[in-house]
This record gives C-alpha cells, sequence and structure tokens, in this order.
C-alpha cells in the first residue's frame, strides 16, 4: 500500500530499520523500561548508531547518512513498534540535531552533533517550563551576560533523558524588553556544567526515559554555546518543531500497525458463537477503519515530510500530520485492544503497554489542541491572503447570489434605538 | 419568610476567594521574611501573606494541602496574627508558578502571581516570524 509512493532506497532503508527493530533490539529492554528498572535506554542508542541509524537526514561528515525527511518517517514508524520510549529516545538526536545542524557554528557541530550521531553523547531538550509546554514563548527561564558566559536561571519538566542525558538544547529569556518571539535564546547545556534533577516522573507509560525536572541555578554556560544568533530562538523554535512533530507523528502509525496486526491475527483465529470473530462486522470494520486511517495518516506524514525535504514554511502540514496521525495512532491501538477483549488488557499482550505509550502521543510536542490552533491560523491566513481570481467564483453558483443585502456579516447593535 | 440579608453576607470574608487583584489594589504595610504583607485599604485586620505566592490569612485555616503538594517547599505552618494557623510563603523564591497549591487549596485563599502578555505569547506561537 504504502510502497507505491517510496524509492527504492527509501524501502530499503525501511527495510533496514525493520531488521534492526527485529534483531538487535533486546525484547528485556522493553521489559525493563517498561518495569521502571531502566533510567535511561543507552544500549539501544549505541545499538542505533553502530548502524548509523541517528538523524538518518544529516550530513555524513556529522554521522548522518544525508537522506531526506522521507527516509526518516519510514524508519520511525518501524521505530514506533518499539513503544514511544525507544521512539523517543531515537527521534532526539533528529530533534536537537536540527538546531544545531541549522543554526550551529562548525565547533558545536563536531563538539556535540557528531557525538550524538555516533551514540556517544545523549542529547535532551528543555522546552516545556512547570508553568507550561504549549505557551512556549511564556518562558521564564532566563540567561543574563555576564562577562563570557551567560548566567542561566530555570527549571525545565518533562524532559526526557533528564536523567541520563549529557547535554540539553535549553530555551531561556536573554532580552526582557523585546516581544516574546524576539526575547528568547538557546543554549547547549551540559548536565556537568550544573544542571540538577529535582523530580523523577512517575509516567502512566514512556517509561524508562528519564523523564525529569532539571533545575538550573545560576548555572554558567559559556557564550559558544549559544545556539544561533542572540534572541532568534524562534526561528530555532520553529525549525525544531519540524523533527519534534513529524516523528510524533509517525511513531503512532508504527504503535497503531503493530497493535492492529496483533488484533487481525487474533480475530482471524478467536471464535464466539461458532465462527472466528472477523466474521461480525462489529470487528472486521473496525480492522477497515482504524487500517484506513493508518494510510491517511501516512500520506498525510508523507506529504509534510516532503514538503520538509524543500525548506519551505510546511507548519501547516505538519501539525495536520501530528494531530491526524497521533489520533489515528491511538484509536488503532484502542480499537486493536476491544477486539481482543479482557485478554487485550493483560500483559499477555502488548497491547496495554502501546496503549499508555500512545496516549502521550496526543499531549505532547505542542498538544493537538495548540496543533488545531496553529493550523487554524495557518488555514485562515492561507484561504485570506490567496489570488481568488486563479479559481471559479463557486459563491455565485446559486439562483440567490445576487441579493447581497441577505448576505449579512454584522450590524451595528444601535440600529433600532430611538433616535 | 423574607431575610434582610443571607448568610452569605455574615460570612463574606471567609468564603470568598483571595482577591487576586491585591498586588495593584491593596497597601503593601510590612516585611515579613523577606515577603510582602497588604491590607485591603478599608481593613487593618486582613492580611495577604507574599508576593509571587500569595496567601490571604482570613481565609487559610491551616489544612497543610499545599505543605503536602508544593514541589519547592516554599510553605511553612505558623500561628496567624488573630491565634489560628496559617501557612506562610516563606520560600516563595523557590516558586516554580505550577499552581498545584491554587488548585488543591480548600478555600481559594492562595494567589500565584501571574506573567503578563499570554495574548502575546500565542500571537508569537502562531504569528512568530517565519525565521
Amino acid at each position: 500500500m504504502f510502497d507505491v509512493i517510496l524509492s527504492e532506497d527509501e524501502r530499503g532503508i525501511r527495510d533496514e530499520v525493520r531488521k534492526f527493530v527485529r534483531d538487535k533490539v533486546d525484547r528485556d529492554l522493553i521489559l525493563a523500561m517498561d518495569s521502571k528498572e531502566k533510567e535511561y535506554p543507552y544500549e539501544f542508542i549505541k545499538a542505533a548508531a553502530k548502524e548509523n541509524l541517528l538523524g538518518l537526514r544529516f550530513p555524513k561528515e556529522y554521522g548522518g547518512r544525508g537522506l531526506g525527511w522521507v527516509s526518516e518517517i519510514v524508519a520511525l514508524e518501524e521505530i514506533g513498534v518499539l513503544g514511544i520510549a525507544l521512539g523517543c529516545a531515537y527521534s532526539l538526536p533528529s530533534i536537537v540535531g536540527e538546531a544545531i545542524n541549522k543554526f550551529g557554528t562548525s565547533e558545536q557541530k563536531k563538539k556535540y552533533l557528531l557525538p550524538t550521531l555516533q551514540g556517544k553523547k545523549i542529547c535532551g531538550e528543555g522546552l516545556t517550563e512547570p508553568r507550561g509546554g504549549s505557551d512556549f514563548f511564556g518562558t521564564n527561564t532566563a540567561a543574563v551576560k555576564k562577562g563570557n558566559s551567560f548566567i542561566v536561571n530555570g527549571e525545565k519538566r518533562f524532559v526526557a533523558g533528564g536523567i541520563g542525558a549529557d547535554y540539553f538544547l535549553v530555551y531561556a529569556k536573554t532580552n526582557f524588553e523585546a516581544a516574546p518571539h524576539e526575547s528568547l535564546s538557546a543554549f547547549l547545556i551540559e548536565r556537568d556544567m550544573g544542571v540538577k534533577v529535582e523530580e523523577e516522573y512517575e509516567l502512566m507509560g514512556c517509561r524508562g526515559m528519564g523523564a525529569a525536572r532539571i533545575v538550573m541555578k545560576d548555572v554558567e554556560v559559556p557564550e559558544e554555546n549559544l545556539v544561533g544568533e542572540l534572541h532568534d530562538g524562534n526561528s530555532i523554535f520553529n525549525a525544531m518543531m519540524v523533527p519534534e512533530r513529524l516523528t510524533s507523528a509517525a511513531g503512532p502509525i508504527g504503535m497503531g500497525r503493530a497493535c492492529i496486526e496483533i488484533a487481525v491475527r487474533y480475530a482471524d483465529k478467536r471464535e464466539a458463537f461458532g465462527r472466528a470473530i472477523k466474521r461480525f462486522e462489529a470487528i472486521s470494520f473496525k480492522v477497515a477503519d482504524c487500517t484506513t486511517q493508518l494510510d491517511a495518516a501516512r500520506g498525510l506524514v508523507y506529504r509534510a515530510a516532503k514538503k520538509a525535504d524543500t525548506g519551505d514554511w510546511c507548519r501547516k502540514e505538519v501539525s495536520q500530520a501530528k494531530v491526524f496521525a497521533t489520533e489515528a495512532g491511538f484509536t488503532a491501538v484502542h480499537e486493536a485492544m476491544q477486539i481482543l477483549g479482557g485478554i487485550g488488557y493483560t500483559d499477555i499482550y502488548p497491547i496495554e503497554r502501546l496503549y499508555r505509550d500512545a496516549r502521550l502521543a496526543t499531549i505532547w510536542t505542542g498538544s493537538n489542541e495548540v496543533q488545531r490552533l496553529i493550523i487554524q491560523n495557518e488555514v485562515f491566513s492561507e484561504i485570506l491572503s490567496e489570488d481568488r481570481s486563479l479559481k471559479r467564483d463557486v459563491e455565485l453558483d446559486t439562483p440567490g447570489s445576487h441579493k447581497t443585502e441577505e448576505k449579512v456579516y454584522s450590524e451595528d447593535p444601535k440600529k433600532y434605538y430611538p433616535t | 419568610m423574607k431575610y434582610t440579608f443571607s448568610k452569605r453576607n455574615l460570612a463574606v470574608n471567609f468564603i470568598v476567594p483571595i482577591d487576586r487583584t491585591y498586588r495593584d489594589t491593596w497597601r503593601m504595610v510590612k516585611s515579613h521574611h523577606g515577603h510582602p504583607v497588604w491590607q485591603p485599604p478599608d481593613n487593618e485586620t486582613i492580611e495577604i501573606h507574599g508576593q509571587i505566592v500569595g496567601i490571604d490569612f482570613a481565609l487559610c485555616y491551616g489544612c497543610e494541602k499545599c505543605i503536602h503538594a508544593c514541589p519547592t517547599h516554599v510553605f511553612v505552618l505558623m500561628e496567624g496574627p488573630s491565634g489560628h494557623l496559617v501557612v506562610d510563603p516563606i520560600r516563595e523564591d523557590d516558586c516554580i508558578l505550577c499552581l498545584v497549591c491554587e488548585i488543591i487549596c480548600p478555600v481559594e485563599a492562595i494567589s500565584i502571581e501571574r506573567e503578563g502578555g499570554s495574548e502575546d505569547t500565542l500571537n508569537s506561537l502562531l504569528n512568530g516570524t517565519r525565521g
């Protein structure tokens, strides 16, 4: 189904990652992470790095393969079947790497990007604060210039790799007078500079990624660790949100697919009322609907990936893909559990774990509510600014179209007031 | 039967939430453990303690829910001016604005100082320059 729109090379990447997922990821790692016995899947990152699978789209000199975005989302769907935590571990080099690759100095690329893609350094990102995540530009963390350094004070919450990462890409306020989108800057802050973990969160799913609240109190960050221009965190944020949300979109397709495959095999064998349950439309239509939604999600993610590759502004496409794919993925996991019934709710099958995992996807990396805000904003500005002369004016294809007095948009509330 | 006033009028000081405008409309009368103490313009018996974390001592009855909930240990229990137990925001500088205390307080005695410009930050998210 999806094969028809992939190039031969992209199908090759898919098969390579599929094989890696099948052979190189120990089942015990997944179980240890979910049972809270692991704080970070170092061995997974090292294994992926060994196969040169991290940050596929980055230049070869910094450890990538110089491939396109489509290759990454194809890889992510395959990694996605392992659950959201390993998907996150796999995505972080792509997300943090975007900031360094696009805005970093060559020293920063050598010092941070290369070892990250080689699996020698673990990266994390600090965006969400206790006061909120989606309201990103309200960031309270502050960095004040002092000599050749910045003194950083603040807290970041729900940091994947808060326990485990060697360094963090952190946004902080540097201009205290300007508009919010002109007031933030991005920094590479190493744990050893004084980042402290104050809270390790117990999570419903996505376990084993060391999600924590990190605190920076008078942390001295050398000015060479500023990423991009001072006060231009906005540009980096907008660039980083492409991998952040595209990876968030592609992973749940894998989770949904894995669960539906289990459900299809189950419904084929499981009997009720004297026949296989797949013979009941209540069951088989769930399979039809979920696989259609997953394919539609692939289409949206694929289109967003293609547009991201052009370098054009692709926020609408990326947000649409994130919303649709995370909801399609979660629905597929949910319906798969329904098809299995009670046994799907136990740890005999992995659906309950993937259910807990997939639930997060609609929340993180900009909640789906915020994605919808972004989408409508882009759509309104797109439609209201388009050149209408190129299109037929369908509004006029009606017998009453000339009655312009009936096309009322507003009225003076004092219209009938006594004069 | 006709009431000349409701019970609400009798107990008004104790059932309405903390006045969230106090930082602009109340008088700062003194300092206590490094945080300001405020009084309303027309009353010298009611106090709110704190700038970032404000606690209305007329409402607080020392149930300690905020003490247990606060992740950064902002609050301590003490005897208030009228002799009953209250919580005092003595480490309000450590507040991370998570608002859990505001949510958990059964009498809405707590007000956390809000950052201004939430409309601006929304506009930045939606319309910020395309980089």
